[in-house]
């Protein structure tokens, strides 16, 4: 696979605050790529000079084998940028919109209003690609926002925390049209302080504190890479305090409390001892009721590296 | 290029869409400067068609110098002034009364006897309701008696150079007959003058000039704001092209604005500009001007109503001080000096000097004037947005 978007060494300071401190990571064709971090750890920053805003102070960034800069515009023709915040025009319409953003990219005539009409049936918009778009609801306007970034079939769809501020039926939406891309091939570089997005979107991830990308890879591997365990909740009815002294010299199995009618195992691989934990228990004369598993996920992985939850403010 | 007219032609749409760029840069322009003619035109233009006066004369003296100011009266231009005599005071007072005269003329019994003696008056009744009127009265009356005094003068120092009495009738006719210096303007003739609502049409409309040109550069802060403009620099557009067409925006609808008010005064109010050439020159000329200081409060400011609110006060102060609505530089002192460096008194120079029959030769102060404020503003102006590297 051929990357399509290269960052090295990525430095960029704001007066005495290290916004961006030597980044370095890479994006392949067709891949998803997650930025996860809290508000103010530099993904806006970073974000802003890959997509030619700003100017790094080190380092350097190629996108489909261009290198980038604010002057970039051969390197900013091979992207498109959905802003964290929406970034349409209130007094056009959704169709004039398109048009003007499509007119920069040198889109034109039939081929123009071609593409207009197919991101407008990709976003939902085609009923109300008339209507000014200060006349749209808040999840209209960020469909169309999305709109705009998909116009010119950028090779690196930016997307930048895209799902702020949305209710959650629009947040669905647009994680769908998200995955729907990712389906199609489009190579997609995700920022979110959302865990769940970076999970369900992201092919790999780069966890992102301070400025540092303090870890990276697919979910799986950051997972493995903290040494936590799986946990299963078993709920049932019966001697749940011999079901627990067995399942704890089971094998596989590191740790096992009951408490409140409910056993709680850790395990190292969840879905390999499933068989074992629900046999253990008959044999004690339990009756399962329920049965809960629960992976580590990235939260728990950034509480590791970083030592702080994903979701404090900054 | 093609970038910067595609984003120009975008922001021109949005601010025919928006329609206030059409009030601010030829309706309110229009409106204060008829407004303005309409209350004061016969103030800024006694000379022009509009102005009329009826004057009342009433000669209790009888005598030679009674019958000069008749003679004076009946004299001066018949379209814009007349004359009524009155048997005495009392019914020219009445007629000022009912506002049919603007001032009377009073010569009082013993006037032609008592001039030499230090003694004689001449009066003037005005109609309060009726200043300009009264005031040229007044001037005429001036003007009436001044002239007696030089016959007076002339006739005392004959004689006591020993003329000869009997040649008096000759002495006075050859004092009487001689002319007066001239005109102002035959003594400066680099100096013209437009008519007064020609003058309030060009004051309010480089005036509003500067509001007009607002609708360009400033909406890269409203692109700011709603998170557009980051997005416009994303796309393959270099700052200095969208920057570009910002200011390319602001030029052409002060371009529009100036010309739609120059030509509509020239067809609503006869306006003669002069040369269509200067003309041209000195309002593209103006129009830089303009755009330069919104570009460099618009690189200054952070926010749109910082920007407009510092570009509000910019404009009335170099209008004020330029003299759209009155002519500072005839005031001479500080004011005077200051207002050299606006560009709206270099404008409304290059009008006057224009005059119907100027050249671009006449203009070149205007030219230099202008331009320099154009460029010191639009320099400073890329030199701080070069400074500002975020968006």
């Amino acid at each position: 696979m051929t990357n399509i978007l290269l960052v090295e060494e990525l430095e960029r300071s704001f007066d005495d605050l290290l916004a961006v401190a030597g980044v370095s990571f890479f994006v392949e064709s067709g891949e998803t790529y997650g930025l996860l971090g809290p508000n103010g750890a530099g993904k806006t920053t970073m974000i802003s000079m890959i997509a030619g805003l700003l100017e790094a102070d080190r380092g350097s960034i190629r996108v489909a084998g261009q290198p980038m800069a604010t002057t970039s515009t051969a390197a900013k023709r091979a992207i498109g940028l959905v802003p964290q915040d929406i970034a349409i025009y209130p007094d056009l319409t959704a169709k004039e919109n398109l048009a003007f953003f499509g007119s920069l990219y040198g889109m034109r005539g039939a081929a123009l209003n071609a593409r207009i009409e197919t991101v407008l049936e990709i976003v939902g918009l085609r009923d109300r690609a008339d209507d000014r778009s200060d006349q749209y609801s808040g999840g209209m306007k960020r469909r169309l926002n999305i709109a705009v970034g998909l116009l010119h079939e950028p090779q690196l769809l930016i997307l930048d925390e895209p799902t702020v501020g949305v209710d959650p039926q629009s947040r669905n939406a647009i994680l769908e049209s998200v995955e729907a891309l990712s389906t199609d091939g489009m190579s997609v570089l995700y920022t979110t302080h959302y865990m769940e997005e970076a999970e369900r979107l992201c092919d790999r991830v780069g966890i992102i504190d301070n400025g540092l990308l303090v870890a990276e890879g697919s979910r799986r591997d950051l997972v493995d890479g903290i040494g936590q365990n799986d946990t299963v909740h078993v709920s049932g009815t019966g001697d749940l305090r011999s079901a627990t002294e067995a399942l704890r010299s089971a094998e596989g199995v590191v740790q096992a409390a009951e408490a409140h009618g409910v056993i709680t195992v850790m395990v190292d691989r969840a879905a390999g001892r499933l068989p074992s934990i629900l046999a253990t228990c008959g044999e004690a004369g339990v009756s399962v009721t329920a049965l809960d598993v629960s992976e580590p996920n990235l939260e728990a992985v950034f509480l590791h590296l970083t030592g702080k939850a994903l979701r404090d403010e900054t | 290029m093609r970038q910067m007219l595609r984003i120009a032609s975008k922001d021109l749409k949005q601010r025919v869409r928006d329609r206030s760029v059409f009030i601010v840069g030829i309706v309110a322009p229009a409106m204060l400067a008829l407004i303005f003619t309409f209350a004061f035109g016969d103030v800024l233009d006694p000379s022009g068609s509009g102005f009329e006066a009826t004057y009342g004369f009433v000669d209790l003296d009888g005598g030679d110098a009674s019958v000069g100011l008749g003679e004076v009266l009946a004299g001066i231009d018949e379209d814009q002034f007349s004359i009524e005599s009155f048997e005495n005071v009392a019914a020219a007072e009445a007629a000022i009364d009912d506002d049919e005269l603007s001032a009377a003329f009073v010569v009082p019994e013993g006037f032609s006897e008592s001039i030499g003696s230090g003694t004689a008056v001449l009066e003037v009744v005005g109609n309060v309701d009726a200043p300009v009127g009264a005031g040229i009265a007044v001037a005429i009356a001036e003007g009436y008696a001044d002239a007696v005094d030089r016959v007076t003068l002339t006739v005392a120092g004959s004689l006591a150079a020993g003329a000869d009495p009997g040649e008096l009738d000759e002495v006075i006719a050859a004092a009487s007959s001689v002319e007066p210096l001239g005109s102002v303007g035959a003594i400066t003739t680099g100096v013209r003058q437009m008519d007064g609502p020609t003058y309030l049409m060009a004051g309010m409309a480089v005036f509003f000039l500067f509001f007009t040109v607002q609708f360009g550069v400033a909406s890269l802060l409203e692109e700011r704001r709603v998170g557009t403009w980051g997005r416009l620099l994303s796309a393959p557009v270099t700052r200095a092209q969208a920057i570009g067409a910002k200011a390319l925006v602001s030029f052409v609808l002060g371009i529009v604005s100036m010309s739609v008010l120059m030509i509509g005064a020239s067809i609503g109010l006869g306006a003669d500009w002069g040369d269509p050439l200067s003309v041209a020159v000195l309002v593209i000329l103006g129009v830089l001007a303009a755009t330069g200081v919104m570009a460099l409060v618009s690189a200054i400011a952070k926010t749109v109503e910082a920007a407009g609110n510092v570009q509000a006060i910019i404009a009335v102060a170099l209008g004020m001080l330029g003299g759209t609505f009155v002519q500072i530089s005839q005031d001479g002192g500080l004011l005077s000096r200051l207002s050299l460096i606006t560009p709206h008194h270099w404008f409304i120079r290059g009008l006057n000097d224009l005059g119907g029959a100027g050249a671009i030769g006449d203009i070149i102060p205007s030219i230099v004037g202008i331009g320099s404020f154009a460029a010191v503003t639009g320099g400073l102006a890329v030199w701080a947005f070069a400074r500002k590297e975020t968006v």
